[in-house]
């Protein structure tokens, strides 16, 4: 009885090891299975209808509401979607992303976005699906208006006479003075060519 | 005891030792030169790798994207101001002493200048992109003032050092006319500018010299502060000091006496000139270099005491860096055997010898290395966000690179000295003109006991008094 049980608490602890990563690797096995069906899940529903309402008018510097409206069988809430448009950067080309907002009982998202840069452009609202509806997104070409700066300088203190003229007085100035130090080495070669005829030497330089 | 000795007769010795090395070179220099070539084509192969692979072979990386590159370039900027401050501001103060010694601090700046330039070039990693800083630089930058300092600097010390040589060019182009290779010949003639020691050139070539060494002075001043001004405009904790652009220029004059002290003693060595560059001399310099520890401590503790008293913002990360953390061993060697060594090694008279003050210049050089290498990474590794603090250290290719500018910084002032004459004779020789005119000769000996560095003095130094004689000794 007592071998039996010296027995069984010896093969205690590897049992519990094993069954702890057992247990470890099935809950692992479970997310990785659960998140997958989830991501098979999007998409495999019907996509909601989108409606994508842009303000008639967009300026620089003009802060408007990008709105979008969900519909499924009702409206669909808690849904979240995300607002691109496309850019360039240093010889890549991509979509940035403006924003994301998150659907009303209404089904309605609104992002408020202040543009910045004149000219046609596209905005994008894409809702990447759910475990009811598929992916969705709406493009919509929109004209930018020139508007004001939205760059604001907050700092620098302008002190008159402080500017890059100074700058250049002051470099002018060196370069000025190296320049006449040049001319003065054209008068030594002058001097040289035209004076007495050296003497030996040793009297020239002894 | 003679104690000037006749004007033509050691005007001749001067020449003749000076002279030397530009007709007679041993096989020490060949080898020398030989290795330096070999160590340059080393830093010359690393760069190649460099270019090929990319900065990727380097220890830089996104969040410390300076080190060794930009730390030599602060280092080799700083001692160029080696040429400014012997000779510049010592002849401006007409300090006699200096004469033997303002060719080779000359000499420094601009070798110093033309290897410290590489190095922005080097770090930039595509060196076609030094390109855009001319076609889309803006004023404002300091990046844009760095380059026209810098610029403006070199050609102003290029200009310096070849006035004080016509004089000696013309005194090559005459002496050595058999002696000397026919493109060396053609150099000194051409060189020269037909210089025949006329009293017009002379005076022309004073006024010319004289506007230099006023306006050299302050242009080298402004190229190490607008060097600090990288740093201390970037919008870094650690760099966010008013003093910097001083601290920098003393750290420069620092290592730049320094410098011109180690080079002082090689080419002493190396070309027999012990009669005229004196134990006495290295001593001056000593005094200056201890001076510059004594600002150099002072700006450390301005520094360091205000804001580590604050310990604003990032500073307490610094500090932890700087004081106990990884930084620490650079800090201590920097503080320690940079500064407080150095300085008592030229306090003690017992220490106080040529040797002394060639460790202490070593150790101020080496001290004032380590000091701009935690100024650049120290500054970067402090985090601007909540991220782990990167850390950074040299790979081989860095390493070989240094190598091979310091190697190349050799290499050049090799060249140079088999070039030109190491020792501007005209001067030497007019300062022991002036000295021997002006002193009668019963008072010559007392006054070479006040001034023993006066060259050709009859002091115990003299060299006919047991010192190695100018005419005497191997052939360099």
């Amino acid at each position: 009885m007592t071998k039996g049980m010296a027995a069984v608490r010896k093969l205690l602890v590897p049992i519990l090891l094993l069954l702890l990563a057992s247990a470890a690797t099935l809950g692992t096995v479970m997310a990785d299975a659960g998140h997958g069906g989830e991501e098979k899940q999007q998409g495999m529903g019907m996509p909601p209808e989108v409606e994508f309402q842009l303000p008639q008018e967009m300026a620089v510097g003009q802060e408007v509401a990008l709105q979008v409206t969900l519909h499924g069988s009702g409206p669909l809430a808690g849904a979240q979607v995300l607002f691109l448009s496309p850019a360039q950067f240093a010889g890549t080309e991509g979509e940035v992303e403006l924003g994301r907002a998150v659907t009303d009982a209404q089904g309605v998202a609104s992002l408020s976005y202040v543009p910045r840069r004149d000219g046609e452009t596209t905005i994008t609202a894409r809702f990447a699906g759910n475990d009811q509806y598929g992916a969705a997104e709406v493009s919509r070409a929109v004209q930018v208006q020139p508007g004001p700066s939205t760059y604001q300088q907050t700092a620098g203190v302008r002190v008159p006479g402080i500017n890059v003229w100074l700058l250049v007085g002051v470099m002018g100035a060196v370069w000025a003075t190296y320049f006449t130090v040049m001319i003065i080495l054209g008068l030594i070669v002058r001097r040289g060519h035209i004076g007495p005829a050296a003497s030996s030497p040793e009297v020239r330089h002894g | 005891m003679e104690a000037v000795r006749p004007v033509k007769e050691f005007r001749k010795q001067l020449e003749e030792r000076v002279l030397a090395p530009l007709t007679r070179t041993g096989k020490g220099y060949y080898l020398l030169v030989g290795f330096l070539l070999l160590v340059v084509g080393w830093g010359l192969y690393a760069y190649f790798t460099q270019l090929r692979e990319g900065l990727i072979v380097t220890g830089m990386r996104d969040r410390i994207n300076w080190g060794l590159y930009i730390s030599l370039f602060v280092f080799f900027i700083g001692i160029s101001h080696a040429g400014t401050l012997i000779s510049a501001i010592l002849r401006v103060t007409k300090a006699g002493w200096r004469t033997p010694i303002t060719r080779m601090a000359e000499f420094i700046t601009v070798v110093a200048l033309m290897t410290g330039a590489l190095f922005p070039i080097i770090d930039l990693g595509r060196p076609d992109r030094v390109l855009n800083l001319f076609l889309f630089g803006r004023w404002q930058s300091p990046v844009v003032w760095d380059i026209l300092s810098i610029t403006t600097y070199l050609t102003g010390s290029f200009i310096y050092l070849y006035l004080p040589l016509v004089p000696d060019l013309a005194l090559c182009r005459d002496r050595l006319a058999g002696l000397a290779s026919p493109w060396k010949r053609l150099f000194f003639g051409v060189a020269s500018l037909g210089w025949r020691d006329e009293a017009g050139q002379k005076r022309l070539l004073g006024i010319a010299i004289g506007m230099m060494m006023v306006l050299i002075i302050p242009v080298a001043v402004s190229v190490h502060t607008v060097v600090s001004w990288i740093f201390a405009m970037t919008l870094r904790e650690p760099w966010d000091n008013p003093m910097f652009g001083a601290y920098f220029v003393a750290g420069a004059i620092f290592s730049g006496i320094a410098t011109i002290i180690v080079l002082m003693a090689i080419l002493r060595k190396a070309y027999h000139l012990e009669a005229y560059i004196k134990p006495q001399h290295f001593v001056n310099l000593g005094y200056m270099m201890a001076a510059f520890v004594l600002i150099m401590m002072y700006f450390n503790l301005s520094e360091y005491v205000t804001t580590g008293y604050k310990l604003a913002g990032e500073e307490a990360f610094h500090f932890r860096q700087l004081f106990s953390g990884e930084l620490a061993p650079y800090y201590w060697f920097y503080a320690i055997g940079g500064m407080v060594v150095p300085g008592l090694i030229i306090l003690f008279p017992a220490t106080r010898t040529l040797a002394g003050v060639v460790t202490a210049a070593v150790l101020v050089n080496l001290g004032m290395f380590v000091e701009r290498y935690f100024i650049v990474v120290g500054g970067l590794r402090v985090p601007l966000m909540p991220y782990t603090p990167a850390t950074y250290f040299p790979t081989w290719v860095e390493w070989s690179i240094m190598a091979g500018a310091v190697a190349w910084f050799g290499l050049i002032i090799a060249i140079f000295s088999k070039l030109f004459p190491v020792i501007a004779v005209w001067e030497v020789a007019e300062h022991h003109e002036a000295e021997a005119t002006r002193v009668p000769q019963p008072q010559a000996e007392a006054q070479s006991r006040r001034y023993p560095y006066a060259v050709g003095g009859g002091s115990g130094l003299d060299p006919d008094a047991g010192a190695p004689t100018p005419g005497g000794g191997k052939a360099p």
